[in-house]
C-alpha cells in the first residue's frame, strides 16, 4: 500500500494498515532499539511500548519528516526512557569498555565491528549510532540526550577513537 | 622584502595545531576502513509476539467493523440488497395521496432503479472514501445511509408483526426518499 495511503487509514485506527505499517518498520526499529539498549527483552519492551505511542500519536504526522524518520524518535526516545527506567543511566566513561566482546576473533569483519560498538559504553554508543549509523546531527542528538552539541562532538570524537582501537587489529 | 619578512613572520601565529594531521590521518582512516562497513551491520529481526501486545494496547477506531476487506464488502451488500429492495417495493406500492413527489425526486429515483450498478458503484466509492477519511462528510453519507437501512427493517419488522397503516405507509416512504437524496448527494459529488 502506498505509504500515503497507510498513513491515512493509520489515522482511521484501521486494524489492518496499522500491522502493516508495523511489518514495514519493525525488524529496522527492533534493530536500533537493541543497538542502544544491547538487550533483547529490553528493546523489545521499548519496540512495543513505541509503536503503540506510534498509533495514539499518528493523528499529528503532518509529513514536515518522513513517516520512517517520525518513527524512529519515538522509537529513540522510548529506548533512551527505558534504559533511565531501568536505572541504566548513558555511561561515558570508556574504562567501561566491554572488552569480553572484542577479544574474539569473529571470522566476519562486519560481525566483529557490531561486537566492537555494542561493547561501547552506552552513552558513547548511543552518540556514535544516532549520528554515524542513523544520520541524525550533533544537534539532533543534543536535543534527543540533553547534551550540548560540544558535548555530542567530543563524544563522537572519542566513540571513533576507542572503536578504532578495538578494530585495528581487524582491519590492519 | 621587509614587508614579505614582516608578512611571514606575522603569519607564524597562525599555524595550524601540531596534532592536526594526526586527526585528519584518523579521520581518512575512520572513513575508509570503519564507515563502509556501518551500512553493511546485520538487521535484526523484530519478535513475533510484539505485535499482538501492541494490538491490545491500541483503541479500535470507529470504523473497526471496516477493518476487514470481507466485511466492507458484506456490509455494502446489505447495503445494495435493502436499497433494491426498498426501491422495488415502492414501486409496488401504491403511492399515497401525500406528500406528492416531485418530477427530479422521481426521475433520480427510477434512474437508479435501473441502473442498479450505479447505486452499487456509488456506494462503494463512499465505503471506501469513509474507510480512509472518517471526518469527512462522504463518512456521515455513508452513516446516515445506513441508519435509514435499518430504520426501514426495523419499520418492516413492525408491520410484519402488528400489521399495516397510514402511519408507517408515510414513514417508510420518507426513508426511500431520504435514502433517493442520499444516493444522489452521493452520485454528485464523485
Amino acid at each position: 500500500m502506498e505509504e500515503q495511503k497507510l498513513i491515512a487509514a493509520c489515522k482511521a485506527n484501521d486494524r489492518l494498515a496499522q500491522q502493516l505499517l508495523y511489518k514495514r518498520y519493525a525488524n529496522a526499529m527492533f534493530t536500533i532499539s537493541y543497538r542502544i539498549t544491547k538487550d533483547k527483552e529490553l528493546a523489545a519492551d521499548v519496540l512495543q511500548e513505541a509503536f503503540v505511542r506510534v498509533f495514539h500519536y499518528i493523528y499529528t504526522f503532518r509529513g514536515e519528516s518522513t513517516l520512517g524518520a517520525w518513527i524512529k524518535t519515538i522509537v529513540v526516545r522510548s529506548a533512551l526512557a527505558m534504559l533511565k527506567k531501568e536505572k541504566k543511566e548513558l555511561s561515558f566513561d570508556l574504562s567501561e569498555v566491554d572488552e569480553s566482546h572484542t577479544h574474539l576473533h569473529f571470522s566476519h569483519d562486519i560481525d566483529y565491528l557490531e561486537k566492537a560498538i555494542l561493547s561501547l559504553p552506552s552513552g558513547y554508543r548511543t552518540v556514535f549510532l544516532l549520528i554515524e549509523v542513523e544520520g541524525y546531527t550533533h544537534q539532533d542528538v543534543a536535543d534527543l540526550l540533553g547534551v550540548s552539541v560540544g558535548t555530542s562532538k567530543s563524544q563522537l570524537f572519542y566513540a571513533k577513537k576507542r572503536l578504532r582501537e578495538l578494530i585495528s587489529p581487524k582491519i590492519e | 622584502m621587509e614587508d614579505f619578512n614582516q608578512l611571514k613572520w606575522d603569519n607564524q601565529k597562525y599555524l595550524p595545531p601540531n596534532d592536526l594531521w594526526g586527526k585528519i590521518e584518523f579521520d581518512l582512516d575512520y572513513q575508509n576502513n570503519i564507515k563502509p562497513l556501518l551500512e553493511q551491520l546485520p538487521e535484526r529481526t523484530a519478535p513475533s509476539h510484539i505485535w499482538s501486545e501492541i494490538e491490545k494496547n491500541i483503541p479500535s477506531g470507529r470504523m473497526r467493523l471496516l477493518k476487514r476487506k470481507w466485511v466492507v464488502q458484506t456490509a455494502a451488500a446489505i447495503v445494495l440488497l435493502a436499497v433494491g429492495f426498498g426501491l422495488g417495493s415502492w414501486f409496488n406500492t401504491k403511492p399515497l395521496s401525500s406528500p406528492v413527489l416531485s418530477y427530479s425526486q422521481v426521475k433520480t429515483i427510477s434512474n437508479l432503479e435501473e441502473d442498479q450498478e450505479s447505486i452499487n458503484d456509488v456506494l462503494d466509492e463512499y465505503v471506501k472514501k469513509c474507510k480512509y477519511y472518517p471526518n469527512e462528510i462522504s463518512c456521515s453519507l455513508v452513516n446516515d445511509f445506513t441508519d435509514l437501512v435499518s430504520a426501514k427493517a426495523e419499520l418492516e419488522d413492525i408491520i410484519k408483526r402488528m400489521g399495516n397503516s397510514d402511519n408507517i405507509m408515510q414513514q417508510l416512504r420518507r426513508i426511500e426518499l431520504e435514502k433517493s437524496r442520499i444516493i444522489r448527494n452521493m452520485a454528485q459529488r464523485i
